[in-house]
């Protein structure tokens, strides 16, 4: 154990030699960044664990029905428990997607369920991530080297082998291809911020690397034609651009990264789409208020993982709550997504304070208001001392497979992310920070 | 009732050769409680390699192939016969979606002249805001294209059918009246024309704000959505560095009453 905490720089220089970057887009200017690596693990128990999984496969399930319902016979609208305004203003609402059956009834192949565990050991949802969630890769690198610095950690301790990943998504990839077909990675290119993953989890699942213009579609079936021209039909696509920009003729026309009547072949259930086309409007973030009555609604069942306690302005008594106690709330905009648009009461000047008041009132399903957790704090090495930072954890669950569970698994890892700075509560790669290898124990 | 001939050409010039031409085409008259297509053709030229067929989420046909061969243009023919009976099209509860903002009818204060203060029914008001958007806007080509919003047009004050349908769209959505963009074409007009269907007392009527008049049965719908995002009736994409210019006409006859 000691000898990995003391091998924190040994992993960042392995990792930076496999090019382990993230890009992001500011003002314009590309910038690829290295993401550190904290070589002290975060450690979940069994115990805990054992409730984790539980409630998130509980969890990806309703948001599953979700979709299917919302795309179809619509009764969580109709029985009152989602006010349709929220599902029609939803950007992630897509009409296109009325009454098409995806292969298995499964919308959100890979779900990235965002969880912070509070001061009192209970764990909160902050996010679902149900279009591209990104970052399974890093701590996939992270083991696989870290196994090599120091193999003796991995003797001693019990922890869950985590090398699994990419035989859970081939065979799911497998379960949800048609027509026996090939799977792709579908990447935007080198420029995106996560081409060093849509690479690795190609070479890692068999999966071919597919760029914009390797595919075309004719009669509603989808061809690989890549490099050497020779036509292989294609049976399932984990996508890595977002539904706007995947069909020119269908959506954005302006768009050079996608397949040209992709939708229809996706229509006509000729090829699976990974995810699926529309999952936006079960993660909007004004959505995720109703996620726990989902989970009531579909399965009957009372969630076992809980939001953290949310306001919707939309509603009379929450609208007052919000406005009377917005100086201690933490206030989102569900159109931003990746750490944008989310502003501490505490923050703010009494003037900042009452503009934001005014806009909540203006717009009133624009907002959700949160109680700010006060989440444990994990530790990290800041050059020679350990510190306490805020830390959050991107679970991976994976529907659609062949196994127990209506192929329904949890990834017995995770991205622990942490901020950089001390101050802050926000903890997204794109906002600064690092990532922690995350131990799931077996006893 | 009337009956209509109708034939929609197009043809595109590449100046040169263009090759992996995917395309897809809106040229159908739609068929829903309005209109009956009696018989129709669609021929494509050059023959591609794949054509396929089917209706978007609002119930237009659809045709959509694939050119893999290069070529140095890209023309279709659909012609046919239509039925089409006077509005209204009955309907007892229209979507929500049709009272929200879509991407091109975001409303801007600006339109607030534009609404209504009378009393009245969603009917009444909308063919008030039909006539002020027409009196607020001169008809004037070339200044606007096919990505301009509502608020761009009514900022210029100048615009063809197409912006003045989306600013009344937009205006009637503040105004709590479900509106649709209508995109078809009329005996006369030589190109698509572009119109408008509100919702009131369980049914969609017509209105034409360019024409600052009530939609007939001499107007044939071909695509419908919340703007004219969702009703493009050619888009194409393809490999090449060319230049491309399309010509479109439109004809319609009507054939007996």
């Amino acid at each position: 154990m000691q000898t990995l905490i003391e091998s924190r720089d040994s992993v960042n220089r392995w990792l930076e030699r496999y090019g382990v970057r993230f890009g992001v887009y500011k003002n314009g200017v590309f910038n690829e960044q290295f993401f550190p690596f904290d070589s002290i693990p975060r450690v979940i128990p069994k115990k805990d664990w054992d409730v984790l999984e539980k409630g998130l496969i509980q969890r990806v399930k309703a948001l599953n029905a979700f979709l299917w319902d919302i795309y179809h016979e619509k009764s969580i609208i109709k029985d009152g428990i989602v006010p349709e305004e929220f599902v029609y203003s939803s950007k992630g609402y897509m009409p296109e997607c009325e009454g098409i059956d995806p292969i298995g009834k499964v919308y959100s192949h890979i779900s990235g369920i965002d969880l912070v565990e509070g001061k009192d050991g209970n764990w909160f949802i902050l996010e679902d991530n149900l279009r591209i969630p990104s970052g399974a890769s890093y701590p996939m690198i992270a083991r696989e080297i870290t196994r090599k610095v120091s193999p003796t950690t991995f003797i001693d301790n019990s922890i869950a082998d985590n090398r699994d990943y990419p035989e859970i998504l081939k065979d799911m990839m497998d379960t949800m291809n048609a027509g026996r077909g090939i799977n792709v990675i579908l990447t935007p290119g080198r420029y995106n911020s996560a081409f060093f993953e849509h690479s690795y989890l190609a070479e890692k699942t068999g999966a071919v690397l597919a760029f914009p213009g390797d595919m075309t579609v004719e009669d509603d079936i989808v061809w690989y034609t890549g490099l050497y021209k020779e036509k292989v039909r294609v049976g399932a696509i984990y996508r890595r651009v977002s539904d706007e920009y995947l069909d020119p003729l269908a959506f954005e026309a302006s768009s050079l990264l996608g397949v040209p009547n992709l939708f229809q072949a996706y229509k006509k259930g000729n090829v699976a789409v990974i995810n699926c086309f529309g999952n936006g409007v079960a993660d909007d973030k004004g959505i995720y208020y109703f996620v726990p009555k989902m989970v009531k609604y579909y399965l009957g069942e009372e969630p076992i993982l809980h939001n953290a306690p949310t306001y919707l302005p939309y509603y009379k008594e929450d609208y007052d709550y919000i406005l009377a106690n917005i100086g201690k709330l933490v206030i989102k905009d569900v159109s931003e997504a990746g750490g944008y648009g989310v502003v501490f009461g505490r923050d703010l000047t009494p003037e900042k304070l009452e503009e934001l008041k005014s806009l909540i009132v203006e717009q009133p399903r624009r907002w959700i208001a949160q109680e700010v957790i006060d989440f444990k704090d994990l530790e990290i090495i800041d050059g020679e001392e350990k510190v306490w930072r805020k830390a959050d954890l991107r679970a991976f669950v994976v529907s659609g497979g062949s196994g127990a569970n209506g192929g329904v698994r949890v990834w017995k890892s995770g991205l622990t992310r942490f901020s950089r700075n001390p101050a802050s509560f926000v903890v997204n790669s794109s906002q600064g920070g690092g990532f922690k290898d995350t131990w799931i124990m077996n006893e | 009732m009337s009956i209509f001939r109708y034939c929609f050409e197009s043809r595109t010039d590449f100046s040169t050769p263009v090759r992996d031409h995917s395309f897809m085409l809106r040229s159908f008259p739609l068929v829903d409680a309005r209109q009956t297509l009696l018989d129709s053709r669609l021929r494509i030229s050059p023959q591609p390699d794949s054509l396929s067929s089917g209706h978007d989420c609002w119930g237009a046909r659809i045709d959509y192939g694939f050119q893999g061969e290069a070529h140095s243009s890209f023309s279709y023919v659909s012609e046919g016969t239509v039925k089409v009976i006077p509005y209204p099209i009955a309907d007892k509860s229209p979507s929500t979606l049709f009272l929200m903002e879509s991407r091109m009818t975001v409303f801007a204060a600006e339109m607030a002249s534009l609404i209504p203060e009378m009393r009245g029914t969603s009917y009444e008001k909308a063919l008030e805001i039909s006539s002020r958007v027409k009196s607020a806007m001169s008809y004037v080509k070339n200044v606007t294209s096919a990505e301009t919003t509502a608020a761009r047009a009514f900022s210029l004050r100048q615009g063809v059918c197409q912006d003045y349908a989306h600013i009344m769209i937009s205006v009637c959505r503040e105004s709590g009246i479900p509106a649709r963009y209508v995109c078809g074409m009329i005996p006369g007009e030589g190109e698509t024309h572009a119109w408008v269907e509100i919702w009131s007392d369980g049914a969609w009527h017509g209105l034409d704000p360019t024409a600052g008049k009530i939609c007939d049965d001499r107007y044939i719908a071909i695509a419908k959505g919340r703007d004219a995002g969702d009703c493009p009736v050619v888009r194409g994409i393809f490999k090449g560095c060319a230049v491309q210019s399309t010509r479109t006409i439109s004809s319609v006859e009507q054939s007996e009453q």
